[in-house]
């Protein structure tokens, strides 16, 4: 191929390599600097637990509606489906784990109130449920049956960015950290 | 053989001739083709498979672009064995690589896994280039290529594997699908481009099912896949970036209804209604696309698909409403639509009729008539209060009508019209048919009082069809241009035939007069008397088939008669009677007809009838009358006299036909 485009086409590979080493690279640091939380995981139904190799989490603050909705709901804020969210997070003395404290679409009046934010999207408006990315804890083949069995003990630790973006650092089974080797 | 190749050469010398008065090649590449043609066939004894114009213009751009991708003539590659093998040779090494990952994968660190996607990366695509680059071999090549994009694809699963990453999945589709597109774009690559395009339509799928978010911005996406496609020539591409759109279309507006329907406390019935009505617009811009797009070769699979859906798109709507729906308002395509498809309604009608102009201009071809037609249609659908069953009735009916005929009638007369786009006709023409007649005979089976006037009714329509048939064979033959009008006759008589028979049977209860029946149906009705009269009208005066009319004419006055006489004073033995002697003078009639027009397969076909008649009759009433022995005795003997008879009266008829057409040919001998 006598016009081979040379150097267009190994610039467009570097970008390649390039957009996945940002994705790479942002996850890294927010895994290393985000500040830690830690979250409870939820029972859920069992038949929709295991998709594939990877097993499905639910935290205590994926749901916030329902009769404790207004008290989450500060501003008292219509929510629309697939909109970005931001809930206040906090740990009360002596608690092991961070609870939900305040859910709103606005950052900076939240940020205000509270130092620990984590971003969210709406998945039921009405439900108050949202989804934080970080629903998913991928496994060797096989293997997510005992997280299964033991889901109601299970717990995560959550790095969490002053951005409230975040990302997935740990996975325990009754305070001991899971490795699958 | 010689003499296939004369003939071969004569029509390639008349071809080029038509091919630089159209411009398409000019004289010097006349002369130059039809000297390479001749070379050719003196070397070898087959004349070449010349590609019509079009196609040869299609496949033009394609193979340029395959030469230059090449930057020298491209090799002769050994018909497609090779290509098979390389194709099936990469998706076996894919299919190994990701085995053995699979199965290693959990055992190495984060930092191994991160440097072999790196490196897999990398090296494929260096594989690709030293391929394409420095070998020139466009297989090789052009496979690592593609294996480099499905690595990129993987890549991005992994790495959210790694990090756990869930949010938002289909941002990596995304992603990898405008990688794909910009490597396709780069190369000039056809399977980069299909895998964006599949690509691109999973992420739309999976935004819009999955997170709900319809979008009119995906039409953005519509958009670059055109440029890539045609950049790559890809007529297939092309066609499946059509297809796309149409996706497109159906979600928004599937979404704007059922938001319609969520918030505005409108029924379904006129979400569902007014959904139906904005595909006539759509229907329309197709039909313009098809004929814009006929002058690009590289689009002709684009144009034959956009003419078919749009033919679909006119008659699938009017299909669907031609009913008496029930609706408490008077305009409920109009309460049902919302702002949104109230301007998609009138932009793409506008839209249709800007594009179909300026195809007019630019070509010097004047519109379709079933677009022009249908256009007028589509304002009058939208203005015209349709939730009055009357005006639904008469007005949808008559679009179908439109459509159906001048769809099929257009089918004949243009010349850029394809096999297809004219299958498409003859299916949308007897599907009405078949439609038609068994939702009449359902409606008259719910309705049971008035299951006679709606089986009638059926009759009606299938005469105005009937009719209008002729009139399409009778507007051709003025253009000088043929139409097979025995199709949509044959299947009317047939159909016309089944439904008298079924009627004949001892079914019928105590009827209510048509008269008392709604208003609507009675103004349907006359609507039909009224356009089947005026048919025979110009048809009787100024067709050539004036046979054929009259005969129609005749079973069109004895079913009048039945549909507005009838009522409660009939019984069963009068519809009995009425119903078999309409039976016999249809076949009484087709016998006629078969010998004015020496037709033995319509002797067949009448004689079939009457026997199908007869035995039924018989059964229908000795069946009580004598006990079982005896029934089969009588039923052999009468049998045996009713076959020799026929079999007599057979011959007589076919030494009529075979003496008609003898004479037939010695006069046109004497002519000649």
């Amino acid at each position: 191929m006598k016009d081979f485009p040379i150097k267009s086409f190994w610039l467009l590979v570097a970008l390649q390599l390039v957009v996945l080493g940002g994705i790479i690279g942002q996850r890294m640091l927010l895994l290393k600097t985000g500040h830690p939380v830690m979250l409870q995981c939820v029972p859920i139904d069992p038949r929709s637990l295991l998709s594939g190799d990877y097993v499905i989490l639910r935290y205590k603050i994926s749901d916030l509606g329902g009769l404790n909705g207004n008290k989450f709901n500060l501003f008292q804020e219509k929510f629309v489906r697939n909109q970005k969210v931001y809930v206040a997070l906090m740990r009360k003395a002596g608690a092991r784990f961070h609870e939900a404290v305040a859910v709103s679409g606005d950052f900076a009046r939240l940020k205000k109130l509270y130092p620990l934010v984590i971003r969210g999207t709406i998945v039921s408006p009405w439900a108050l449920s949202i989804r934080y990315g970080l629903e998913s804890y991928f496994v060797p083949q096989f293997q997510g049956k005992a997280i299964e069995k033991e889901m109601s003990n299970v717990h995560v630790e959550v790095a969490v960015a002053e951005n409230g973006d975040s990302g997935l650092r740990k996975l325990f089974i009754r305070g001991k950290e899971v490795k699958f080797r | 053989m010689a003499k296939r190749q004369d003939a071969y050469f004569r029509s390639l010398e008349k071809d080029a001739r038509r091919w630089v008065a159209k411009g398409l090649i000019e004289e010097e590449q006349r002369v130059k083709i039809l000297s390479e043609s001749r070379a050719f066939a003196e070397g070898v004894d087959t004349p070449p498979q010349v590609e019509p114009a079009s196609r040869q213009a299609a496949t033009a751009p394609r193979k340029a672009a395959k030469t230059t991708q090449a930057g020298a003539p491209e090799r002769d590659v050994v018909g497609w064995l090779p290509t098979v093998m390389v194709g099936i040779a990469t998706l076996l090494v894919g299919v190994g690589i990701l085995l053995f990952y699979a199965a290693n994968w959990r055992f190495m660190s984060t930092t191994l896994k991160l440097s072999q996607i790196f490196l897999l990366l990398t090296g494929l695509y260096g594989a690709a280039f030293y391929g394409l680059a420095v070998r020139g071999s466009q297989l090789f090549g052009r496979a690592f290529l593609f294996l480099g994009l499905v690595a990129f694809g993987a890549a991005i699963g992994l790495i959210a594997q790694i990090f756990h990453i869930s949010a938002h999945p289909s941002n990596g589709v995304l992603l990898w699908a405008i990688v794909a597109a910009s490597m396709s774009w780069l190369l000039r690559d056809v399977a980069s481009a299909y895998l964006s395009a599949a690509l691109l339509l999973v992420w739309n799928l999976w935004e819009v099912s999955v997170y709900l978010q319809p979008n009119a911005w995906f039409a953005l996406a519509i958009v670059g896949l055109v440029a890539l496609f045609v950049r790559c020539a890809s007529r297939l591409g092309l066609v499946f970036t059509a297809a796309f759109s149409l996706v497109l279309f159906f979600q928004l507006n599937f979404h704007a209804l059922w938001r319609i329907r969520d918030n505005a406390g409108y029924s379904l019935d006129m979400a569902l209604f007014a959904g139906a009505l904005a595909c006539l617009p759509l229907g329309l811009l197709c039909l313009a696309l098809g004929r814009f797009l006929e002058r690009w070769p590289l689009a002709a699979w684009a144009k034959v698909f956009f003419g078919s859906v749009g033919l679909l798109l006119l008659w699938g709507p009017l299909i669907g409403v031609s009913w008496p729906l029930n609706f408490s308002v008077l305009y409920p395509h109009l309460t049902g639509f919302a702002a949104f498809l109230i301007f998609q309604y009138i932009a793409f009608l506008a839209i249709a009729q800007l594009l179909s102009s300026y195809t007019e201009q630019s070509t010097g071809k004047k519109a379709s008539p079933l677009f022009s037609w249908m256009s007028l249609a589509a304002i009058a659908l939208f203005v015209l209060p349709l939730g009055d069953k009357r005006v639904l009735l008469i007005t949808t009916h008559l679009g179908l009508l439109l459509t159906v005929f001048m769809g099929l009638g257009d089918s004949f007369l243009s010349l850029s019209v394809s096999r297809v786009e004219r299958s498409v006709a003859w299916m949308l023409a007897i599907a009405t048919l078949f439609i038609k007649m068994f939702a009449f005979i359902g409606l008259g089976i719910e309705s049971r009082y008035y299951y006679v006037a709606y089986v009638l009714g059926f009759v009606m329509f299938g005469v105005v069809f009937f009719l209008c048939n002729l009139l399409v064979e009778h507007v051709l033959r003025q253009q000088k241009r043929s139409f097979p009008v025995s199709y949509l006759q044959g299947l009317g008589v047939l159909l016309s035939y089944a439904t008298f028979y079924i009627l004949s049977f001892k079914l019928v209860d105590t009827q209510t007069n048509i008269f008392q029946a709604s208003y609507f149906v009675v103004v349907l009705l006359v609507f039909f008397v009224v356009l089947a009269s005026a048919l025979f009208l110009y048809l009787i005066f100024q067709s050539a088939q004036k046979l054929p009319v009259a005969l129609c004419g005749a079973i069109f006055l004895a079913t009048c008669i039945g549909l507005f006489a009838s009522g409660p004073r009939w019984s069963w033995v009068a519809y009995s009677l009425y119903f078999n002697i309409i039976l016999f003078l249809m076949v009484a009639l087709l016998l006629f007809y078969s010998v004015k027009i020496n037709s033995v397969r319509l002797v067949y076909f009448a004689l079939g009838g009457l026997i199908l008649q007869v035995i039924t009759r018989y059964f229908d009433v000795l069946w009580e009358l004598i006990s079982g022995s005896l029934l089969f005795i009588v039923t052999g003997l009468l049998v045996m006299v009713g076959g020799y008879l026929l079999n007599r009266q057979r011959r007589l008829l076919l030494e009529v036909i075979e003496a008609s057409r003898q004479q037939g040919q010695a006069g046109r001998g004497g002519v000649q």
